[in-house]
């Protein structure tokens, strides 16, 4: 395996990383209930 | 016995006096009959209700001529409804005149308190008028009144010594609630306030959600902001947040936003927002139009006759903000409830003062209990709202004297328990208004609406119109600047991915990375991408029409038409913002005051095809129908439009018997669209369409190159047949095999579809691509039934959570399933046409 491969499987799992916490963070308005709320609303 | 000793008999409210006679001679034959007609006195016949008035005929609302000046005299109709007409305006003795009919002859729009709305010829039949001349309007001017006194509530060093006072302890997280009528600009401020992007439109009910934020540079402060409401009596689901709200989170002060242009109309929720006994300030909105077509508000007086502060200020030029701000932190921090909250003297001889006033002092433990403020339980008491009783816990002993005491001021007061409390506070209403508003003598925002509606809503004009400007749009948005703007990138995206080959069969890397990046990223991704164009310029479209007011007509014009499928023309909304996104129409139909309606709305918007299908069109026609592209996107369309209509008899007729409720709506002022609202919407679109290329359809992309790569040794596969995938998917392929579409890699797309429906496209490019694409391994026709199949099948699990919010889980499983079974029914009677036309 070369160097390249490295670096393109590292920016993969990078892409990868990211995305999960894309579509983990959901996005919406509030729902009051901040405490155990993961949605992207304003008061963050 | 009269003195003469002939018999009398009183009856009361007789319309036709022939009719009668006859009627009674057939009752007492042989006698003598002869009537009297009386004009009975006011103590008798309730005040205002005198229906047998000199040189008056009482007819209904329906009845009534359009541009006849008439005085409503009596509001028929039973619970929620009719307290609705009430919280309205629509009240005994106020003036209205029908402004005109929908082109279908329903429903009609009605004038009053200077605003229009719309009414259902069989509500409008429950209003009794009495037709008059036109009352000339006294001239107001500003300069004849005295100057008022600056009261000075809610500023520190007029209202109590600076200093003192009784503020909340430091570090308080001081919470407000914005609450105003709909289509006040309650977002608009909002947005200036916490410096938020919230979307705003120009039709009554475009937040159906609250949402929260900090005002901009007060950290320890916290706005919500609520769904329009007219009225603390809840009519629909999303009035309901609010009341809510206001009653249980208890707010430490309110934000009341009045559209200035229609004060009488917004100042009724005022009236009520001043008796749940929580700091508010009132922020009178739309100064700017009203001032600039030579109105004004004598500010300070109207701040001493309500008892809170009153702020002038223009939410869409961000005038008065900063004022306003200042005086709701005070307020808040303060603890400074309204000066007033009785307004119920000066009523006629008192008896709804009387009233409220025994029974505040009655329900005073009660309510103290139930944790709600006494005033504002004792006047709905009075009106017979069920969720406050509820609360107040009244025991069957109070509950008789309550009712005794409402009928006895009923029978003084002339109206019934809604009619005069709503009465008492639109009294007030006039009185304020009367003392501190000079009406503009033009409203030229209104007569340019006027003159637009002449054509848009016009009888044979606005069916044509509204036909041709969705016509288009599609036409715009699929031809002209979506297509082409997405046939450019389509090409830069290529162009980028021969790069990319080149570099990386240059650099030597390993073939299974070189076949992911190359046929998994760029074929699955990339090809998704290139629809964004077309994506985003259908959102412009959409809010162009939502922001100019245009959508709250095509309402109007559609009642009755949808009225035939058991709906209301208010569904029409969530159903035209269905052609954006699925999510957002399923939450945009809590505007619906009913639950069948909301359920039934609900469960149609499927059928209007969102833009994430629109990657799946553009690339078969494409591929397989370029020669006929409109015709054939039109088509698609039109499809779902159908099969929802059917479905929709179905559901009459099955599932949610019954009618659809009244269509009262409010019709908006055209407004010219924002520019900075327009281009704000279009990026939060393109934005959370690239975050959903780069997430969602990312991973569903790499997962379908993963498994169509390798077998379950994890061995790289020659034939994709032997892959993982094939196998899966295998399992499904038998289903499918009628519709001729038993294909593994075309059952694997449509799964993949149920995450995000631009994945069918980029799944299908990454397993067919070996194969030099789809269009080299399917047939016309069988494009043609898996078309019919990706527009009709189930929802994306977004729009499928967003269902299961609004409806439960139930419903949420149901719409999956009913809509495979729909597709699947769909697509087989597409295929079979096709053997037909001999295309298969």
């Amino acid at each position: 395996m070369h160097f390249i491969d490295i670096v393109l499987i590292a920016a993969l799992v990078l892409l990868v990383v990211l995305a999960v916490r894309q579509i983990r963070k959901k996005r919406g308005s509030c729902c009051g209930d901040c405490a155990s709320c993961r949605k992207d609303c304003t008061r963050r | 016995m009269a003195r003469s000793g002939r018999p009398v008999l009183f009856i009361r409210a007789v319309q036709d006096l022939e009719k009668t006679k006859k009627a009674l001679e057939k009752f007492f034959p042989g006698t003598i009959i002869e009537l009297i007609l009386f004009r009975m006195p006011q103590s008798l016949c309730g005040g205002k209700r005198t229906h047998s008035r000199i040189g008056g005929k009482i007819v209904t609302l329906k009845e009534l001529e359009i541009g006849k000046p008439a005085v409503i005299r009596a509001v028929g109709g039973e619970g929620a409804l009719r307290q609705h007409f009430l919280d309205m305006g629509i009240l005994p003795g106020t003036e209205t005149t029908v402004v005109k009919y929908a082109p279908m002859g329903d429903p009609l729009e009605i004038r009053l308190h200077g605003y229009e709305l719309t009414l259902r010829l069989d509500d409008a039949a429950r209003i009794e008028v009495e037709p008059t001349c036109a009352k000339k309007v006294p001239e107001q001017s500003e300069a004849n009144r005295a100057k008022a006194a600056h009261p000075g509530f809610g500023e520190g060093g007029k209202f109590h010594p600076k200093g003192s006072g009784d503020p909340l302890p430091d570090g308080t997280m001081l919470t407000f609630a914005l609450v105003g009528n709909q289509n006040s600009g309650k977002t608009t401020l909002f947005n200036q306030l916490t410096g938020a992007h919230q979307h705003v439109g120009n039709f009554p009910g475009v937040t159906v959600d609250r949402k929260d934020g900090a005002i901009l540079g007060h950290d320890d402060t916290s706005i919500t902001d609520l769904p329009g409401i007219y009225s603390m009596s809840p009519y629909s689901s999303e009035e309901l947040v609010s009341r809510d709200f206001v009653l249980r989170e208890k707010p430490k002060a309110i934000i009341n936003i009045v559209d200035a242009t229609n004060i009488e109309r917004n100042l009724y929720l005022t009236m009520q927002l001043l008796e749940m006994d929580i700091p508010v300030v009132v922020a009178l909105n739309m100064m700017d139009e009203m001032t600039g077509n030579g109105g004004a508000v004598d500010v300070n007086r109207m701040e001493s006759m309500l008892g809170v502060p009153v702020v002038p200020i223009s939410a869409a030029k961000r005038q008065g903000i900063d004022e306003l701000i200042d005086h709701a932190i005070h307020i808040a921090h303060f603890r400074e409830k309204p000066m007033r909250q009785d307004f119920c003297d000066g009523n006629t001889q008192g008896a709804v003062h009387r009233c409220l006033h025994a029974v505040i002092h009655l329900i005073e433990d009660h309510a103290a209990e139930a944790g709600l403020p006494v005033r504002f339980a004792a006047s709905k008491a009075i009106e017979g709202d069920t969720l406050i009783l509820e609360q107040l816990q009244l025991d069957e002993n109070e509950l008789e004297m309550l009712e005794h005491i409402t009928i006895q001021m009923e029978k003084e007061r002339g109206l019934d328990r809604s009619a005069a409390m709503a009465d008492m506070r639109f009294a007030y209403i006039m009185k304020v208004c009367g003392d501190c508003v000079v009406k503009p003598q033009i409203n030229r925002e209104h007569l340019r609406s006027q003159k637009i509606d002449h054509l848009l809503t016009g009888k044979y004009t606005a069916i044509p119109i509204f036909i041709a400007v969705m016509g288009l749009v599609f036409f715009l948005t699929f031809n002209v600047i979506g297509g082409t703007l997405q046939e450019w990138l389509a090409l830069g995206i290529d162009k980028l991915k021969e790069v990319t080959d080149a570099a990386l069969n240059a650099a030597n890397v390993n073939p299974a990375i070189h076949g992911l990046i190359v046929d998994g990223l760029f074929e699955g991704v990339g090809s998704v991408l290139s629809f964004l164009p077309v994506i985003v310029t259908m959102f412009f479209f959409l809010s162009l029409l939502e922001d100019s007011g245009y959508i709250a007509r095509v309402a109007f014009v559609m009642d009755k038409l949808l009225r035939k499928l058991g709906l209301s023309g208010r569904s029409i909304v969530p159903m035209l913002i269905g052609f954006g996104c699925t999510v957002p129409a399923v939450m945009a139909s809590r505007t619906l005051p009913s639950t069948r309606d909301r359920k039934m709305t609900i469960l149609l918007t499927p059928f209007m095809s969102c833009t994430a299908k629109l990657p799946i069109y553009a690339f078969f026609v494409d591929a397989f129908f370029s020669r006929y592209k409109a015709l054939v996107m039109v088509g698609i369309y039109l499809l779902g439009i159908v099969t929802g209509i059917l479905i929709a008899f179905l559901y009459k007729k099955t599932l949610f018997r019954g009618e659809a409720v009244p269509f009262v709506m409010e019709l908006p002022n055209y407004r010219l669209p924002s520019a900075r609202n327009v281009a704000q919407l279009l990026w939060e679109k393109a934005k959370d369409f690239l975050q959903r290329a780069f997430s969602v359809i990312l991973i569903a992309t790499l997962v379908v190159w993963f498994l169509q790569s390798f077998d379950f040794r994890f061995n790289i596969v020659t034939q994709s047949g032997d892959s993982i995938l094939a196998m899966l998917a295998g399992v499904l392929v038998p289903l499918f095999k009628p519709l001729g579409l038993g294909d593994w890699r075309i059952v694997t797309s449509l799964l993949c579809g149920f995450m995000a429906k631009e994945s069918v496209v980029s799944t299908l490019e990454v397993l067919f691509g070996a194969q030099g694409g789809v269009a080299a391994a399917m047939q016309p026709a069988a494009a043609a039934v898996l078309l019919a199949f990706s527009l009709l099948y189930t929802p994306c699990v977004a729009a499928v959570a967003s269902v299961r919010r609004e409806m439960g889980h139930r419903w949420a499983l149901y719409v999956v399933v009913w809509q495979c079974v729909i597709a699947w029914i769909v697509a087989l009677l597409v295929r079979l046409c096709c053997m037909a036309a001999g295309m298969a």
